[in-house]
């Protein structure tokens, strides 16, 4: 017996086949999109730990810009002495004041555009508070440093805090 | 039955795209920011412990308490530490002795005084009697009185090298003893018969700040008031020990060594082996007692100059972190502080 096929007729075997395959590659599909989220999310949460590592790092290290800011001329703001590891308690001062005045310069000045939040929370070893700049609930990465204090050579804690 | 075998053909190859697909699907890994915050944390605890020149007066007074309660107050409260220094004498130097109970109190009137001050640190050499079979873990120098054929012991030595120990030998050498399969590799030495030996014995190059014999020669000449290009006599019978010098000789006189050191000898990078010419040890004039404070510089050197500062003895988790740093005692001891943190229940 000859099967003669029809134009535009096509048999259940390939109707199969073709649903199999397409059933195939929507379900990579969708696997794969799903997966990009989560990655998404940790690079996210990487580059604002990384910022937050560095603020930690030129609030501790960085003299700030000019060297004797204050809270009127800062353009980059650093409690560091320009010695390693010895924090100066003036710029301290300085740095609490400026965060009480204008929190968005400091904000600006660290993260330009960026849509980020920061808390800054200096304290002696005693556990007295000496600065207290911003409020960050729910911080998405927190770095503790420790620095001496010039003036009493004691050893002062310094927690960054960062969220988006 | 050409239908189903496409049919199959589809599934085959769907099967296949199936199996491929975890190789583009990356598990995203566990985030290493919680150790970056650990070993940041550890090098900013040496470091403020530095700038408040508290560390070097732990270091310095072997204050294992008071160091261990600022590093509980500084480090996270999860984390778990230990603390190694290195580059300077051990404050406690436990020598184990294979030898008469004669020889041990000889060894002792060598030494003494066992309790003295070296740069301002109180330094305690502890001798103690023990066998080749019976040598206490603790023990940082094993002190063999006169020639001893090491081979049986091989393992036991192995052993304790790895464990960071230092044998010490004390004796006059021959030809053969220095071919017993120990001396002349462990030890480093090598017989040559043709060179001679004859006058007083001095450093070898003192001036060279990364040979074993300038450490010495500093130890030498801080405990004897000595500058470190004097010299000694009556050391080593001229007529043996040809021992060949070289960059590990400590002692030379004309063409041969006669105090001859050894460093990383065991596989895993520790351990250390003198092997040291006898002299009139029980004699009291001054040239025995030149020689008496270099055999104590010696056993300075042989400490390992490694040790824990920890109240108890701690095992680290199979992941670690270290961090370390570099301190001077009065500004002249120049010493390693290595100070390993982990989290026991991570």
């Amino acid at each position: 017996m000859v099967l003669i096929m029809k134009k535009g007729v096509v048999n259940i075997e390939f109707m199969i086949s073709v649903f199999v395959f397409l059933v195939t590659i929507s379900f990579i599909l969708l696997t794969l999109a799903g997966s990009l989220a989560p990655l998404h999310r940790d690079a996210s949460l990487n580059s604002l730990r990384s910022v937050g590592y560095q603020l930690s790092q030129v609030i501790l290290f960085d003299e700030g810009d000019p060297k004797n800011w204050d809270t009127i001329s800062v353009n980059r703001a650093g409690v560091s002495s320009g010695e390693k590891y010895l924090a100066s308690s003036a710029k301290i001062a300085n740095f609490n004041a400026t965060c009480a005045a204008n929190y968005s310069k400091l904000l600006d000045m660290y993260f330009g555009n960026k849509r980020l939040l920061f808390k800054v929370n200096i304290t002696d070893s005693s556990g007295r508070n000496m600065l207290n700049c911003g409020n960050v609930n729910n911080p998405q990465f927190s770095i503790r440093r420790l620095a001496v204090l010039d003036t009493t050579r004691d050893i002062i804690e310094i927690e960054v805090s960062v969220r988006e | 039955m050409k239908g189903f075998i496409r049919i199959l053909e589809a599934i085959i190859s769907s099967l296949i795209l199936i199996a491929v697909l975890p190789f583009f699907l990356v598990q995203p890994s566990e985030s290493e920011w919680g150790n970056i915050a650990l070993q940041t944390n550890a090098l900013d605890t040496l470091a403020v412990l530095q700038k408040t020149t508290r560390l070097e007066t732990y270091v310095k007074n072997n204050d294992v308490a008071a160091l261990n309660s600022e590093l509980i107050r500084l480090l996270p409260k999860a984390a778990d530490f230990s603390v190694e220094v290195s580059g300077i004498p051990n404050p406690v130097i436990l020598v184990g002795c294979v030898c008469t109970s004669t020889e041990i109190d000889d060894l002792e009137n060598l030494l003494w005084p066992l309790n003295f001050q070296y740069k301002e640190r109180q330094i305690s050499i502890r001798v103690s009697n023990m066998t080749m079979n019976t040598v206490d873990p603790r023990t940082r120098v094993l002190f063999i009185f006169g020639y001893l054929n090491l081979t049986p012991y091989k393992s036991i030595l192995t052993q304790f090298l790895e464990s960071g120990g230092t044998i010490f030998m004390f004796t006059d050498l021959t030809s053969s003893q220095t071919q017993d399969g120990i001396l002349n590799t462990t030890f480093g030495l090598k017989w040559n018969a043709v060179i001679s030996s004859g006058g007083s014995a001095s450093f070898f190059v003192p001036g060279g700040t990364t040979k074993i014999s300038h450490k010495v020669s500093r130890y030498y000449e801080n405990i004897s008031g000595r500058a470190d290009t004097g010299t000694f006599s009556g050391l080593g019978d001229s007529s043996i020990n040809r021992i060949e010098i070289d960059n590990k000789t400590v002692i030379f006189s004309s063409q041969v060594s006669l105090v001859k050191a050894n460093d990383y000898v065991s596989k895993n990078g520790k351990g250390r082996a003198i092997w040291f010419a006898n002299y009139g040890y029980t004699l009291n004039n001054d040239a025995a007692q030149q020689l008496k404070n270099l055999t104590k510089a010696t056993i300075m050197w042989a400490s390992g100059e490694n040790y824990k500062m920890d109240p108890f003895t701690k095992r680290p988790a199979q992941r670690f972190l270290e961090a370390t740093h570099i301190g001077q005692i009065d500004g002249v001891e120049p010493f390693e502080i290595k100070l390993v943190v982990w989290r026991p229940f991570s």
